[in-house]
């Protein structure tokens, strides 16, 4: 389930705290971004720094949660279509991981 | 960016090999890239064996996340492809544009067929052999 985002976000400094509905987030958001959103906010472009933060987190939220979705999706299409892996063909994947992480390097 | 580039015996191999099906959940985990050469695609879903392997190839690049399991495509390479195909005197049109894919991005290249994996190792690719011992 994902955490819905309380919008009530302290406004008046560089620290915002989000308040899920499952626990407190603490950001920092770096001074520069803060007053340019600030400043979006004062020109009505967005309607407040904290209705921001929190719209992109719920974006974010969510975009995980899809992903996280569609990877187990994979693992159960493979475990029923194609043939499940096993330790050994993991431990395979995992050396040709490292082998193509050297190539990259090399080039 | 690091990938591999699956060619036509992967496609061939994909229902039974576990190792195959390992490197496609780590794709889906976000540990690396598969690029799957589109002649690759047309090649196998033209062949009666390898039809339906195909759209279990295919369904799965759509799945994974964030593209990165994708199909390319020849489009403005085309002749760079064909000199590349001729340079090597690739015969198979599928296998030739997973080289070149694998040549032109420093991938490592996925193979399950002994005479394609002796091939890849001359023109200098780097091979995986994906056959379960």
């Amino acid at each position: 389930m994902l955490p819905t985002v309380n919008r009530k976000v302290q406004d008046s400094c560089a620290c915002y705290v989000v308040r899920m509905a499952t626990k407190p987030v603490n950001l920092s958001l770096p001074e520069e971004l803060a007053a340019e959103l600030r400043a979006k906010a004062a020109h009505g472009e967005i309607r407040s720094v904290s209705s921001y933060v929190a719209d992109v987190l719920t974006e974010r939220f969510q975009r995980e949660a899809d992903d996280e979705q569609r990877r187990a999706n994979v693992e159960a299409y493979v475990a029923e279509y194609l043939t499940p892996p096993d330790g050994d063909s993991n431990a395979w994947a995992s050396d040709v991981l490292d082998a193509i992480d050297v190539l990259g390097r090399d080039r | 960016m690091k990938g591999l580039v699956f060619d036509s015996s992967v496609v061939a191999h994909i229902a039974r090999s576990r190792k195959i099906s390992s490197l496609i959940v780590q794709c889906a985990r976000g540990a690396m890239n598969v690029c799957v050469p589109a002649l690759v695609l047309t090649e196998a879903a033209a062949t009666a064996a390898t039809k339906e392997a195909t759209f279990h190839l295919y369904r799965l690049c759509q799945e994974i996340p964030a593209e990165r399991m994708f199909v390319a495509p020849i489009g403005d390479n085309a002749i760079p492809f064909a000199a590349f195909r001729s340079e090597h005197a690739l015969v198979l049109e599928g296998d030739a544009h997973a080289a070149y894919e694998a040549a032109t991005m420093f991938w490592g290249i996925v193979s399950a067929d002994q005479a394609c994996i002796d091939r890849y190792r001359q023109i200098g690719l780097y091979v995986f052999d994906a056959r379960d011992q």
